[in-house]
């Protein structure tokens, strides 16, 4: 008679236990970088811009997404609730993480940093006048790369790319509803940038050094 | 055939050679020898060797020339070719320098002239009529000239052009003039560079006194100087110098004037310190005069581009003064008056704009100002105002008066503003601010929308500046169709910048239906409407993402809706307009109605709709109807593309009812 209690008890507080794992759980699911998403979206969008990269050169683009994954925290609770939780439920929730970037207002954004690219930036990639930075932006790294007729416009447009793109990193991050996820969006965008990067063309590296791809 | 060899020690070696070489050939003809010499010094400069040889013509050879400062300047090499009695009246210079391609020049020396002629047409000659007075002029002498390593020396990566004009050398005086054309240089790393310039300088310099004139004219060609970019002037450009050196101090600059007839005039005296770069230890600066316009075509349009300003095209005058005394700025005082400035991205425009700017360093006191005549922002007409801020004791920056701003018939008054903090990255704005009623009919047909009537009012009690982010605390009242609406949560970013966004949340109190129909030709409704459009967002001023929800009041007296209003609300929920006209209900006109509600979450360009409460077969009731000829209707389209929506309704409500 004396043990009902105790199973009650533990009863109790087993079932405590699997809420929590469960609420944690969700959370857990909810605040994850969709990172893999929003490589995919981020490589559409550049490739929108940039040109499709042809077959051979896409083949190494990839070791950012393994180093990622390997990082993640290990959150014992959160794969309890992986077995408790109906796969439904997953689904929906990842479904509700993915990366959206069309919006009329991004293509317009996409459109003209098309033409920006196909008319100026393109040539001075080449040439190495400019380079992809390390946070999502283009930086001019040498400017007697180019005559001084391109080379007197190449600020102003410079500039004006720089106001696209972190217009464009913003509003991804506002219209996925988490406006907080900015700064990864513009960290993701920096790598697939320079992973996207036809080669010749210079980047930046993690310590700032301009590298040649 | 008779040689001699001499090892002579180096420097009366070369004093040797200097004396039967340079002064007066002295050797005859016949007689053929070699001198050489070792390492020497001469001031700066020194020479690894020297080897003077005589054997058909006379020939010098400098090997190894070098300047302390510069570094090696190569081979330097005489051929005479012509002698004429003890002299070399013709022969060849030849200057071999490491990483550039050799220069070579004839020359000719005659009656008191000696002239160094370029295969390329380039010539310098030089005339000393004693000891008075010397001359060297020179005749499109080119840029090439220059051996590279001297122009890495000077910090350039590139220059082409040609240079006339002659140097006059008299006893403590040096008086010079020069035409420079088609001049570009190039630094190494691109920051700085010219093209196609055409120059004329003009040089005096009194030894004894130490003091220097220069006036230089810039009359063609362009210049790119970091960020700015500088055309080619409309009209000369003139910079006239006085200076005189100081022993201790470095340069003392008596009088500089940059003038552009008739646009602008700049002064300024000041003290330059030597170093590298030279530093600017006093400045007294005074803008006499400056044309607005030309200013801006002549380069403050670059700077401003890349900032997004480009496309400004300001007119007016502006004039000024500023004092910097070591790296402080002393004191500074600025006014542009009669300024009309338009923007050709149609953000704003402002007309009879007059503005200063006053700053006294040792107390950090700033003040600054504006006044205009008309002005428009985003299309909405703003009336004349006035408005100056003032430093205080603790570093505020405030507002002195008060500050209304008219706008279309009503105003924007802030009672107070006061940036905390202003010149630090902490700063932050408080306000007092309201906004005395406007009539919307007058500000829907100025922004092109819809025109409706009402009264918009509201109270801001601040603003909240970060990044590029400006928060308004408080809320904007609406009076509206009869009833109300109050804007809350209101933020905008980049408002003139790259994709603008507005965020808002917006209540909606108990609308006239008759007249909001009325307004957007919807068709006639009858009854009272309340609701939301929550989170709501806009980028380049259209929606991408709001939750609405609207519904009828139970307690409005008349609730009728029009055959038209239907085939709108039908429209609304997706389906296609003409809902009733196939039916028996189209010989009513209007039809009662118990209640009626539609939302719409656009997200991601699709409009998920919902209605009073599900019904079967997936549908949702939007509109219930009461008494007969009763008339449901129910939606069944959850998810409605934005565009055809938009599309759909505009079709609705064009067609005639």
């Amino acid at each position: 008679m004396e043990n009902r209690p105790l199973i009650k008890r533990i009863a109790r507080n087993l079932f405590v236990a699997v809420v929590t794992a469960v609420l944690v759980a969700c959370v857990t699911i909810n605040v994850y970088f969709p990172e893999a998403a929003a490589e995919r979206a981020a490589d559409r969008f550049i490739q929108d811009v940039i040109g499709p990269q042809s077959e051979t050169e896409g083949a190494f683009l990839d070791p950012s997404i393994d180093r990622r994954v390997t990082t993640r925290s290990f959150n014992p609770l959160a794969i309890m609730a992986g077995i408790l939780i109906p796969s439904a439920h997953a689904q929906s929730s990842q479904q509700s993480v993915n990366i959206d970037i069309e919006s009329p207002q991004i293509n317009a954004i996409k459109q003209r940093m098309t033409e920006r690219q196909r008319e100026h930036l393109a040539a001075w990639f080449e040439v190495g006048a400019i380079g992809l930075d390390n946070t999502g932006l283009v930086e001019i790294r040498d400017r007697s790369a180019v005559g001084l007729s391109e080379r007197r416009r190449m600020e102003q447009i410079v500039a004006e790319e720089n106001a696209d793109r972190r217009a464009v990193y913003r509003e991804i991050a506002v219209a996925n509803q988490h406006p907080e996820w900015e700064e990864r969006i513009r960290e993701t965008f920096a790598d697939r940038w320079i992973a996207n990067a036809r080669p010749g063309w210079y980047f930046q590296d993690e310590s700032g050094n301009w590298q040649r791809k | 055939m008779t040689r001699r060899e001499s090892n002579l020690p180096p420097r009366n070696a070369l004093l040797l050679v200097a004396a039967c070489w340079l002064c007066s050939w002295s050797a005859h003809a016949a007689l053929q020898f070699e001198l050489r010499a070792g390492p020497t010094a001469f001031g700066k400069f020194t020479v690894d060797s020297v080897r003077v040889r005589q054997a058909q013509g006379t020939a010098a050879d400098v090997i190894g020339l070098a300047h302390d400062g510069i570094g090696a300047l190569g081979d330097l090499s005489v051929r005479c070719e012509i002698e004429a009695g003890t002299r070399c009246s013709e022969g060849r210079v030849t200057w071999n320098i490491e990483g550039a391609d050799p220069l070579s020049l004839g020359f000719e020396r005659r009656a008191g002239r000696v002239s160094l002629i370029g295969d390329d047409g380039g010539q310098v000659e030089y005339r000393s009529s004693g000891p008075e007075s010397t001359v060297l002029a020179l005749r499109d002498v080119p840029a090439a000239w220059m051996p590279s390593p001297l122009l890495a020396e000077a910090g350039l990566a590139d220059l082409s052009g040609r240079l006339s004009g002659a140097i006059e050398l008299y006893p403590g005086r040096v008086h010079a003039e020069g035409r420079i054309r088609e001049l570009a240089f190039d630094t190494p790393e691109g920051l700085y560079a010219g093209g196609g310039l055409a120059l004329d300088v003009g040089l005096d310099w009194m030894a004894d006194e130490a003091r220097l004139g220069l006036d230089v004219e810039w009359s063609a060609g362009e210049l790119l100087l970091g960020p700015a970019y500088l055309p080619s002037p409309e009209s000369p450009f003139t910079l006239v110098l006085q200076a005189h050196g100081q022993e201790q101090d470095g340069w003392r600059i008596d009088s500089v004037k940059l003038e552009q007839t008739g646009s602008i005039s700049l002064a300024a005296v000041g003290r330059i310190v030597p170093g590298t770069p030279p530093q600017v230890t006093a400045l007294d600066l005074e803008i006499e005069q400056a044309d607005l316009g030309a200013l801006w075509r002549q380069g403050l349009n670059s700077v401003a581009g890349t900032r997004g300003w480009g496309q400004l095209d300001p007119e007016g005058r502006l004039t000024g003064r500023m004092r910097i005394e070591g790296d402080a700025l002393v004191s500074a005082g600025l006014r542009l008056s009669e300024v009309t400035i338009i923007d050709a991205a149609n953000r704003f425009e402002v007309t009879g704009l007059g503005a200063w700017l006053g700053w006294e360093g040792a107390s950090r006191a700033l003040e600054l100002g504006a006044n205009w005549e008309d002005a428009r922002l985003l299309r909405i007409p703003l009336g004349a105002s006035a408005l100056a801020f003032r430093t205080d004791a603790v570093g505020t920056l405030e507002l002195v008066d008060s500050f209304r701003l008219p706008v279309l018939d009503g105003a924007l008054v802030v009672e107070r503003m006061a940036w905390r903090d202003w010149a630090g990255d902490e700063r932050r704005l408080a306000l007092d601010a309201r906004l005395e009623p406007i009539d919307l009919s007058a500000l829907t047909r100025t922004l092109g929308w819809t025109e409706f009537g009402g009264r918009l009012s509201g109270t801001f009690p601040g603003i909240q500046l970060s990044g590029s982010v400006i928060e308004v605390r408080g809320g904007l009242d609406m009076e509206l169709f009869g009833g109300s609406a109050r804007i809350n949560g209101l933020s905008v970013e980049r408002p003139f910048g790259s994709l603008p966004a507005l965020a808002a949340d917006v209540e909606f109190e108990a609308l006239d239906l008759e007249q909001v129909t009325g307004a957007f030709e919807f068709g006639r409704m009858l009854g009272l409407l309340s609701g939301h459009v929550r989170d709501l967002r806009l980028l380049d001023w259209q929606p991408v993402r709001f939750d609405s929800w609207f519904e009828t009041l139970d307690h409005s007296p008349e609730r009728e809706i029009s055959q038209k209003a239907v085939d709108s609300i039908s429209s609304l929920s997706g389906g296609g307009g003409a809902a009733i006209s196939g039916t028996l209900l189209r010989w009513f006109d209007d039809f009662p109605y118990r209640k009626a509600g539609l939302g719409c979450r656009l997200e991601q360009n699709v409009c998920r709709m919902r209605g009073l409460r599900d019904v079967d077969n997936g549908g949702y009731m939007i509109l219930e109807g009461r008494l007969i000829p009763r008339l449901d209707i129910v939606g069944y389209q959850r998810r409605v593309d934005w565009p055809r929506l938009l599309a759909q309704l505009a079709a609705a409500t064009e067609s005639t009812e």
